[in-house]
């Protein structure tokens, strides 16, 4: 029965692990509650703040490997 | 300019590691989103579906030593670099599930197997950092509570607006573009790898070559005839309980206080985000004084967020354990890492942060099941949380008791050299 019950109600969840349904729900709910624009604005952004990590790790490390040799 | 610039060069594999930690942790995050579409498209219920996510559980939990071992043999680097890469292909053969079995394979079985990259990680930045190791760790570990504040919402958006498949294939496609080809140019096993290392004048570079400690084993089974392998493990093993006892059972500990289901998820997003912050201080801290006594007041501080969720009730417990709790949720990581790698040396690292990591997981799987017997018969997890407080103080006091200043390589190698 316990057994039963924890497997139909959550997922298990660590610290690297799925997360809660309910939280999907409020996540679900929380994305929509703002604007598309906003979002798209949003993941934009962090793309571009990737982007240039990405692209300076590189540099940097391409620099830096010749300078040792 | 840029070539002018002084940055070590560990600090650009630490970078590389935050944004690939951000990407592997915002994903499997991110699992929880999709159960109900999943059950709705498959036409099957969700304790099936959670069969995946169990079954990756376990097998992450068992193959952490398995990953380490083949770190320590052939180097982290190219551990990293395959587990990224089957990581990344895994992601975009999950938009290709078509039922749960599938699902498993490739979400249970190979995402779950190649996420287990504590060992590697750990042998990296042990061999990269000596007197900055805990703010390196600690950044690395940041960056998967960081990822998840916008990898999350990012699946999420893909998911509500075009489909979920495809939500696993951009993620799945921005390791391949991203986190490959940075592991691949980035990565170095040893600063030896650069060549002129000899010449260099980084303090870290040469007190990492210098160290050495009493206790420092060549088969990881040795470390196992010595106390501090042992209170690692116990105070691991406590970290386990609390944390998975808490992540599966918080938000119906809330419905039995009244509080709503969004308030409570509320709540732990904002633990999350001061957890972000609280790691990578932690690290930092621990770089100055001994690690030990963050570790311990890593629990303590825990232990006492317990305690507001017996003693307060409400909204009240519920946000003074967001705040508290969030102070010491991911920080024993770094911690127990950095001082595993200084008291046992870096041949056997990725084996025995392996077996600590599987201590964890272990305590983890024990304390979902128990939290869940003691609510199922007595309505309340009251006895469930007196586990964890009291747990929490035994783990405190076992890592204040680990004796760092004669065992550490931190403090050996100082005393060595005042002797001679």
């Amino acid at each position: 029965m316990f057994i039963e019950t924890q497997v139909k109600n959550q997922l298990y969840y660590h610290h690297n692990e799925a997360i809660n349904s309910d939280f999907a729900i409020w996540i679900m709910d929380f994305i929509s509650s703002f604007s598309e624009n906003f979002w798209i604005i949003f993941f934009i952004i962090g793309f571009i703040i990737i982007l240039i990590s990405f692209i300076l790790i590189l540099y940097l490390s391409r620099s830096k490997q010749k300078n040792y040799r | 300019m840029l070539k002018q610039t002084n940055i070590y060069y560990g600090w650009l594999i630490v970078a590389a590691l935050f944004l690939s930690m951000s990407l592997s942790i915002g994903t499997r995050q991110g699992f929880g989103i999709f159960i109900d579409l999943w059950s709705t498209e498959w036409k099957t219920n969700v304790s099936s579906i959670s069969i995946a996510a169990s079954i990756g559980w376990l097998v992450n939990g068992l193959s952490a030593p398995i990953v380490g071992h083949l770190s320590d043999k052939y180097g982290p680097k190219i551990i990293l670099i395959f587990s990224s890469i089957i990581i990344s292909i895994s992601s975009i053969l999950v938009a290709s599930s078509f039922n749960v079995l599938t699902l498993s394979i490739y979400y249970g079985l190979l995402i779950s197997f190649s996420t287990s990259t504590g060992g590697p990680v750990g042998i990296l930045l042990s061999k990269w950092f000596a007197k900055r190791r805990g703010v390196a760790m600690g950044a690395v570990m940041a960056g998967g509570s960081i990822g998840s504040l916008f990898f999350i919402p990012l699946l999420t958006f893909i998911t509500l607006n075009f489909s979920w498949q495809l939500a696993w294939i951009v993620m799945g496609s921005f390791g391949l573009i991203v986190v490959v080809p940075l592991f691949i140019i980035v990565l170095k096993n040893d600063p030896s790898e650069l060549v002129n290392f000899a010449t260099n004048k980084d303090t870290e570079v040469n007190s990492n070559i210098d160290e050495e400690g009493p206790l420092w084993v060549k088969e990881w089974t040795k470390a196992y005839q010595s106390k501090p392998m042992w209170q690692l493990s116990l105070g691991y093993f406590v970290c386990g309980i609390t944390t998975a006892s808490i992540s599966v059972h918080f938000i119906k500990w809330a419905i039995s206080q009244n509080i709503s289901t969004s308030e409570a998820a509320l709540s732990f997003g904002v633990l999350s985000g001061i957890n972000g912050v609280s790691v990578f201080c932690s690290g930092y801290f621990s770089d100055k004084f001994e690690r030990r006594y963050i570790l311990a007041m890593v629990y303590f501080v825990r232990g006492i967020a317990f305690l507001c969720l017996l003693l307060l009730s409400g909204q009240i417990a519920l946000w003074s354990f967001a705040i508290i709790g969030g102070m010491s949720w991911l920080a024993s990581v770094p911690l127990t890492t950095a001082l595993t790698s200084e008291i046992y040396g870096n041949k056997k690292l990725g084996s025995l942060v392996g077996l600590i990591n599987m201590s964890h997981q272990i305590g983890g799987a024990a304390s979902v099941i128990l939290f869940g017997i003691v609510f199922d018969y007595y309505g309340n997890y009251d006895l469930g949380l007196w586990v964890g407080v009291i747990t929490l103080i035994i783990a405190s006091i076992v890592s204040f008791s680990i004796n760092e200043k004669s065992y550490s390589s931190r403090f050996y190698n100082k005393a060595i050299n005042q002797t001679t």
